[in-house]
């Protein structure tokens, strides 16, 4: 689908300490982003992960210069773009900071053809190239793109996905050596934007740009991102790859915004305290975030490490399926525990149950992952 | 109050409104359209009244008229964009000494700006001339121009001038692609706007119009107050089309356009 990928070298972005905040009507100062670090390898794809209002937004347009941060700093390259604090105030205009931009709704230029909005991407090398090379560039970004014969199109006569294409080749077309995304895929279908956020991925994979995007859809940041920052109320909760944020989870908040999380009662046991006597069976712990005193912890399952059986082990308590939803590929039940605490549990669907069922919960020990993190317990409310 | 009550007074008011409709058009349009071309045509069948005579008068009325819409437009349009993008007090001073020009009759002004002119040394060579007459426009119908311009800059999305910002570094060059370009209807309505006020405009005109000059109102007046009534039918004729025919393309093919 994808052909002649037009390749350049991304950048690699540092943030030191970004602090944004905005004034509000009544004098007011609200904190968007509160000191955040982060520091992005050249040429990989990072999510910003977060509910609305944690700042993912603020962070990516402090990056593009759309947004002056209060505190910290931003390098691009290694050059440093926007510098605040103690020292003398740095700043690079957003138009001289070489990054692409895609809005959320594409904002491409309604009164201009596809190819116009192209050659608009292309006036910061329009010295350099004549009008025929210009013109092969154009085709060639629309070639990347998937559009090819689109060019004399006007946007409003495109899709939400063909537009989105549109701006993703407007803003590849001078170069960038940084790709912002904000939110790109959130106004298109469900259908459409796995279609879209798919081809994005490939063709930013091929062009080889360093790209950075926001998302509140923890399935696209796990998809298109080599690494994900989490953000909650302006700050950067953890910074990993998909497989470090599902596993071992900084605090309970990031483990329940990154996949459905349970979490149970245990008391660590073993020399080494490397396990949980939990009423779902011990549970190996790889990950211990508590007090190294207490013994005390509330154990991280995910449904699918919750296994369902008829039969009662010796460390495993009886519980009542309460909910029933079936997917095909699995099952998702809620199970109760005699003391009141409901798990979810995800298992294939060989082996069905019904409401009313009396099962014993135990923790799948043998496959990949059965390991788990743990947490102080006064972290329950969190 | 039951809903066929409701349907009663709601059908009797639509007919209302069909009676009155005809009547209305009538009084304000038919009876006095009926009367100017009754004296044109007697003064053009006499032979008193030539349409060529008429023509120095509207090129005139149409040249001021476009060069103060033009202005006007391109004196308003940074005191929108300042007012709708990065809203200050001096922007709202600004927008409100445009209002008050609307405010101010157009006697006032002229008074006050050939006043101003007579007793300013420098400024005493505009004194009767096609600019001066222009700025009187200006000021007193920049206004009408400023509510539809603040319109069209309010209407651009943010994330479009951020994309143009990030896409070219030339400002000049960006706000002409994509603002301006953006912009254009609202900004044409609004001088559209001035223009069909200044074709009308008297006192300031009659004040300030240099020796020899005239526009049609001027032209109306003058004839009226010698009684030369067919002249005063022809070059008011002459006026209703010019206005009419900016009407057509300012409101009603504007509206035409936004319903498909």
């Amino acid at each position: 689908m994808l052909s002649a990928p037009d390749t350049f070298v991304g950048a690699a972005v540092s943030l030191n300490g970004i602090s944004v905040a905005y004034a509000t009507d009544s004098g007011d100062s609200v904190v968007a982003v509160n000191a955040a670090d982060l520091n992005i390898e050249a040429g990989s794809i990072v999510a910003l992960l977060g509910p609305s209002g944690c700042g993912k937004t603020s962070l990516l347009r402090a990056i593009a210069g759309l947004e002056d941060p209060t505190a910290g700093s931003v390098s691009i390259g290694g050059a440093t773009v926007s510098s605040q604090g103690s020292g003398k105030r740095h700043w690079v205009k957003p138009e001289k900071r070489n990054v692409g931009m895609v809005f959320q709704d594409g904002a491409l230029f309604p009164h201009l053809t596809v190819t116009q909005n192209i050659v608009f991407g292309l006036r910061s090398m329009r010295k350099a190239l004549s009008r025929t090379e210009v013109l092969a560039r154009v085709d060639e970004l629309l070639d990347l793109v998937d559009l090819q014969g689109f060019g004399n199109r006007l946007p409003n006569t495109l899709s939400g996905g063909q537009q989105q294409r549109v701006a993703l080749a407007r803003s590849l077309a001078p170069q960038p050596k940084v790709l912002l995304l904000d939110e790109p895929f959130s106004a298109l279908d469900t259908s459409l934007r796995v279609q879209v956020r798919a081809e994005v991925a490939r063709i930013v994979r091929d062009v080889g740009v360093t790209t950075v995007f926001v998302t509140h859809d923890q399935d696209e940041a796990f998809v298109l991102g080599d690494r994900v920052a989490v953000m909650q109320a302006g700050n950067i909760e953890q910074f990993g790859t998909p497989d470090e944020l599902y596993r071992s989870p900084a605090t309970p908040w990031v483990a329940g915004f990154v996949g459905e999380a349970n979490f149970v009662l245990g008391v660590v046991t073993g020399n080494d305290a490397t396990f949980a006597a939990t009423p779902i069976g011990v549970v190996t712990i790889e990950d211990r975030r508590t007090d190294p005193n207490s013994n005390d912890v509330q154990v991280l399952v995910r449904p699918e490490q919750v296994n369902l059986r008829h039969d009662p082990t010796d460390d495993t308590e009886a519980a009542t399926i309460r909910t029933v939803e079936y997917y095909g590929h699995d099952v998702r039940y809620e199970v109760e525990l005699a003391d009141g605490t409901v798990l979810a549990a995800r298992t294939h669907s060989t082996e069905l149950y019904a409401r009313g069922d009396i099962v014993y919960p135990s923790f799948q020990s043998r496959q990949r992952g059965s390991t788990s993190a743990a947490f102080s317990v006064d972290h329950a409310d969190a | 109050m039951g809903p066929d009550k409701d349907q009663a007074i709601a059908g009797a008011g639509q007919c209302d409104v069909e009676r009155t409709t005809p009547f209305c058009l009538c009084l304000c349009l038919v009876i006095p359209i009926a009367s100017l071309a009754t004296w044109a045509q007697r003064g053009i069948a006499g032979g008193r009244v030539s349409i060529n005579d008429l023509m120095q008068p509207a090129i005139s009325t149409a040249t001021v008229a476009v060069i103060a819409a033009v202005l006007a437009v391109a004196v308003v349009m940074p005191i929108a964009i300042a007012t709708t993008r990065r809203p200050h007090r001096s922007s709202d001073i600004a927008a409100v000494s445009v209002i008050v020009g609307f405010a101010i009759p157009g006697l006032v002004i002229a008074l006050a700006l050939a006043v101003f002119t007579l007793n300013t040394p420098v400024l005493k060579g505009l004194y009767q001339t096609s600019a001066l007459l222009i700025i009187a426009y200006v000021i007193h119908f920049g206004s009408q121009a400023l509510a539809s311009t603040e319109s069209a800059v309010r209407a651009i999305p943010h994330a479009l001038r951020e994309s143009s910002r990030l896409l070219e570094s030339n400002p000049i060059r960006r706000f002409f692609q994509v603002d301006f370009a953006l912009m254009r209807p609202g900004l044409v309505a609004g001088g559209g706007l001035v223009m069909l006020s200044t074709l009308k405009e008297l006192p300031a005109t009659l004040l300030l119009s240099p020796i020899g000059f005239s526009t049609l109102t001027t032209e109306i007046w003058s004839s009226y107050e010698e009684g030369f009534y067919a002249e005063t039918g022809a070059a008011s004729l002459v006026l209703v089309a010019v206005s009419a025919t900016l009407t057509w393309f300012l409101v009603l093919r504007r509206s035409e356009v936004v319903r498909g």
